[in-house]
C-alpha cells in the first residue's frame, strides 16, 4: 500500500511537471528540453532553506516557488532573442549549467547532494505518506484547477497567437517578449513546486535527479498525453510513472523506451493521445459531438 | 495624418527603399503600387516598425514615431494587415478578432466595434466560433482586416490585400476597403493589383526599385498611358 501511495506522490509531482512544461511549450510554444533544470531549482532551494539555514517548511515553500519563478524569468530571456531549434538547443545548455552550479556548489552539498531534508509537518507531527500523498494530491489538483482557469482566460490566446505567428501577434499589439516571460515564470512557478514537493518526499536529492535526461522524461510525458491539453499532461505522467513499475522491462531500457515513444508519437500521433486533432481522443469523444468546431458551436 | 520623410533602408548592402518620402492625409485611401520587389513591403513594416529605418524619420500627426515597436506605434492609431493576412489559423474567429481588441479594456467598446465589423463582414459572424484555418481564402483576407479593425485604428496599413483572390473576391475586398472611408478610417495600401486599387485610391505613389517614380491622383495615374506602360505593366 505504501508503494502505491509513493508511487501515487510521483504521478502527482510528475503531473505538476508536465503541466507546467505544457504551459510553455503546448499553450506558447516555446519547446524547452531544460525543464529539470526548474524542477532542480524548486528542490535545491527548498531543501537549502530548510536543511542549511533552518527555516520552517511552510516558509520554505512560497520561497522556493517564489525564487524558481525568478529564475524562469531570467531563463526566459534568451527566448526573445532565440527561436524554436536554437531556443531548444539553449534550454538543453541551461540544464547542464544548473546541474553543475548544484555539483560544485558546496553549499549545496556538491555531488553528495543534501541530506536530511524535513517532511513537512502538520500540527507538530510531519506528514507520514498517506498525509503526503493526499498533501501532493491536492496540489496536483490545485495545478490542474489553476491553469484549466487560465486556459479560459485572454492570457491563453495570446499565448497561441505567439505560438502561432510571432509576427502577426506583434502586428496585434501583443507584447511577444512581455508574453513569454509570462510563460516561462508561470511555467517555472510550477516546475518550482513540483520540485519541492519532490525534495521533502524524497528527504535527500542529488544533482543527477535534475539532469537533462529527466527533462526529456517530462518532454515524453506531454509528446505522449497530447502536447497543449491539460488531459494529455495527466494521462502522460501517470502512465510513465505507473508503467515502468507494472513492466519490468521498461524500466531496464527507461531512456531507449522514452526515445521510442517520442519518435513514433511525432510520427503516427503527432497530437498525442489524447490530443485536440488525435484519432484516439476522437474516439472517446464517439458519443459526444466530435471536433473543436462542432464543440465551439455549442457554446 | 501619417508622414513618411526620407526614409531609407536598407538590408547589408541591398538598398530595399530609397529616400521615400510620402503623405497621407486624413480619411484618405492611397495606394503605393509597383511592381514585386519595388519595396512595398518594406516600407509598409518600416511605418508600423518590423524594420528600422536607417535614415529618415516617420510622424503620426506631428509624433515622431520612427523606431518604436509595433506594439507601442498603436497606441498612435496604427494598425496593420500582413502581406498574406496571417491570421492565427489554429484560433477561432471570435479569438481571431479579441486579439485584435488587445489593447482595449472596455468590453462594451470590444463588443459595439465587433458589431460594426459583424455589419461589414457578415460572414464573419456566420463564421464566428469556427477555427479560422477552415475559412476560405477570401474570408481570411475579410477575417485580417476585421482583426485589424477590433483595435480602433485611425490609420490602417494594408500590405499585399489582394494575393492570392480570385477576381470576383478581390472587388469584394476592395469594396470593403473603400467603406472604410466613411468609417473615419484612413488607408494606405501596398498593392500589385494596380488596376482593381486605382478605383478605390484617392491617390498614388510609383515604386520601383526601392524609389517613389511617380505619384498623384488615382485618376490621372491611371489615364497616363506612359505609366501605365512602363511601370504599372496594364
Amino acid at each position: 500500500m505504501g508503494y502505491l501511495m509513493t508511487l501515487g506522490i510521483f504521478a502527482s509531482i510528475y503531473t505538476i511537471l508536465a503541466i507546467s512544461l505544457n504551459i510553455l511549450t503546448g499553450y506558447a510554444g516555446q519547446v524547452s528540453l531544460g525543464h529539470a533544470a526548474l524542477f532542480g531549482i524548486g528542490a535545491y532551494v527548498s531543501a537549502a532553506l530548510t536543511v542549511n539555514l533552518g527555516f520552517n517548511y511552510w516558509t520554505a515553500l512560497p520561497l522556493s516557488i517564489l525564487i524558481t519563478a525568478l529564475v524562469g524569468a531570467l531563463l526566459g530571456l534568451p527566448s526573445l532573442r532565440v527561436h524554436s531549434d536554437f531556443l531548444v538547443l539553449v534550454t538543453i545548455g541551461i540544464n547542464f549549467v544548473v546541474v553543475a552550479l548544484f555539483k560544485y556548489t558546496p553549499f549545496f552539498g556538491g555531488p553528495y547532494g543534501l541530506l536530511g531534508i524535513p517532511r513537512p509537518s502538520l500540527f507538530g507531527e510531519s506528514m507520514n505518506t498517506f498525509e503526503y500523498f493526499l498533501y501532493a494530491v491536492g496540489w496536483a489538483t490545485f495545478t490542474i484547477l489553476f491553469v484549466y482557469w487560465m486556459s479560459k482566460k485572454y492570457i491563453r490566446v495570446a499565448f497561441e497567437a505567439i505560438k502561432e505567428d510571432e509576427e502577426a501577434a506583434e502586428a496585434m499589439t501583443i507584447s511577444v517578449a512581455r508574453f513569454k516571460i509570462y510563460a516561462f515564470t508561470i511555467s517555472a512557478a510550477f516546475a518550482g513546486l513540483a520540485g519541492n514537493l519532490w525534495a521533502h518526499y524524497m528527504g535527500v536529492i542529488f544533482p543527477g535527479n535534475f539532469s537533462f535526461s529527466k527533462s526529456i522524461e517530462i518532454m515524453t510525458m506531454i509528446v505522449l498525453g497530447g502536447i497543449g491539453t491539460i488531459r494529455g499532461a495527466v494521462l502522460g505522467a501517470v502512465l510513465l510513472i505507473f508503467l515502468p513499475e507494472y513492466l519490468r522491462f521498461v524500466s531496464d531500457y527507461r531512456m531507449l523506451i522514452y526515445g521510442l515513444i517520442i519518435v513514433f508519437t511525432m510520427i503516427f500521433i503527432p497530437s498525442g493521445l489524447l490530443g485536440d486533432r488525435s484519432i484516439t481522443w476522437k474516439w472517446t469523444r464517439i458519443f459526444k459531438k466530435g471536433d473543436r468546431v462542432a464543440k465551439n458551436n455549442e457554446n | 495624418m501619417l508622414k513618411v520623410e526620407n526614409v531609407s533602408i536598407s538590408y547589408g548592402k541591398i538598398a530595399a527603399v530609397k529616400d521615400v518620402s510620402i503623405y497621407v492625409g486624413k480619411n484618405e485611401i492611397v495606394a503605393i503600387v509597383g511592381a514585386n520587389g519595388a519595396g512595398k513591403t518594406t516600407l509598409i513594416n518600416t511605418i508600423m516598425g518590423f524594420v528600422t529605418p536607417q535614415e529618415g524619420k516617420i510622424f503620426v500627426q506631428d509624433h515622431e514615431i520612427t523606431s518604436l515597436p509595433p506594439w507601442k506605434k498603436a497606441a498612435f492609431g496604427l494598425a496593420i494587415v500582413p502581406e498574406g493576412g496571417r491570421i492565427f489559423r489554429d484560433l477561432t474567429v471570435k479569438e481571431n478578432l479579441f486579439l485584435g481588441a488587445y489593447r482595449i479594456k472596455d468590453k462594451s467598446k470590444i463588443d459595439n466595434k465587433m458589431n460594426e465589423v459583424f455589419q461589414m463582414f457578415p460572414r464573419m459572424r456566420e463564421r464566428y466560433r469556427q477555427i479560422a484555418g477552415t475559412l476560405s481564402g477570401g474570408e481570411r483576407q475579410m477575417l485580417a482586416i476585421a482583426r485589424a479593425l477590433m483595435s480602433f485604428p485611425q490609420i490602417l496599413l494594408i500590405d499585399e490585400i489582394s494575393m492570392g483572390l480570385m477576381p470576383k473576391l478581390v472587388d469584394e475586398v476592395m469594396e470593403a476597403i473603400h467603406s472604410l472611408k466613411s468609417k473615419d478610417v484612413t488607408v494606405l495600401i501596398a498593392e500589385q493589383n494596380t488596376n482593381e486599387v486605382l478605383n478605390i485610391a484617392d491617390r498614388a505613389y510609383v515604386m520601383q526599385n526601392g524609389l517613389i517614380v511617380m505619384s498623384g491622383t488615382a485618376t490621372e495615374l491611371k489615364n497616363n498611358s506612359k505609366i501605365k506602360e512602363s511601370y504599372l505593366g496594364i
